[in-house]
């Protein structure tokens, strides 16, 4: 049995926390994705990959 | 309406059928630190890894319909966490993989055995640990952070890799085998 309290996996994920404002910047940008997603009518697109990957095409 | 107990599921149905914003918010807070930490481990900074972990909050939240019920929805964030990280790191070639030979490795296995290398593995130090994982190929990386800094079973990771259970066995015991190599490396190195 692996004992947690020394598994240094877990030691590396503590030291690890995004900045608060990323909440701010995704739920900006899902805003955005909502809206799309309602006027093209993404959530019934079948190759949504397709239309990430044109979305990121710029990136 | 309390949307705090809501399960990940009743979530994921606000989401698409109410473009409820909020519930898509604590699906956030939920994964966010899970799928952080999977980011900074394929990234070099944490503007870097916050750009890549917004990104995979967009994908999950265009690919919502797509997710099926039968998989936990962990499990489905993690695949697609997992290909948005390989992706990343072969885009960006950032990532210097030391390849071994199979049959080296092969002749190792025979010399370590399954419980060791698992053992061996939690004897690394954080620091050097960070270090071998910079060295990994993706993949390895990957499911050495989904098995050991999440604790997903054998079962919850053939769902994230599609994998039967004897493959994603072997896929685990392969990731330990290289990075137990690349830690002696660079003992070897620093020694």
């Amino acid at each position: 049995m692996i004992n947690y309290n020394e598994n240094p996996f877990k030691e590396l994920s503590a030291f690890n926390q995004p900045s608060p404002q990323l909440k701010q910047r995704v739920l900006a940008t899902s805003s955005f994705a909502l809206f799309l997603i309602s006027t093209l009518d993404l959530f019934s697109v079948k190759a949504i990959d397709t239309v990430i990957d044109i979305l990121q095409i710029n990136k | 309406m309390n949307r705090e107990s809501l399960t990940d599921q009743e979530l994921v149905n606000l989401t698409i059928k109410n473009r409820d914003q909020k519930a898509f918010g604590i699906l956030y807070d939920r994964y966010h630190l899970k799928i952080y930490s999977k980011c900074i481990s394929f990234t070099k900074s944490q503007e870097e890894a916050e750009d890549l972990c917004h990104d995979i909050f967009i994908k999950i939240l265009l690919k919502l319909s797509t997710y099926k019920s039968e998989s936990t929805f962990y499990t489905w964030i993690y695949a697609i966490t997992y290909n948005s990280c390989v992706d990343y790191a072969k885009k960006k070639s950032k990532i210097r993989n030391i390849d071994f030979d199979s049959d080296e490795i092969d002749s190792e296995r025979l010399k370590v055995f399954h419980s060791d290398s698992e053992k061996n593995l939690m004897s690394i130090q954080a620091e050097e640990l960070q270090e071998v994982l910079e060295q990994l190929k993706p993949e390895d990386k990957m499911i050495l952070l989904l098995k050991y800094q999440d604790d997903l079973s054998i079962e919850k990771l053939q769902e994230v890799f599609t994998l039967g259970k004897s493959a994603v066995k072997m896929r685990l015991l392969r990731a330990r085998e290289r990075a137990l190599k690349i830690h002696k490396l660079q003992n070897n190195k620093s020694s």
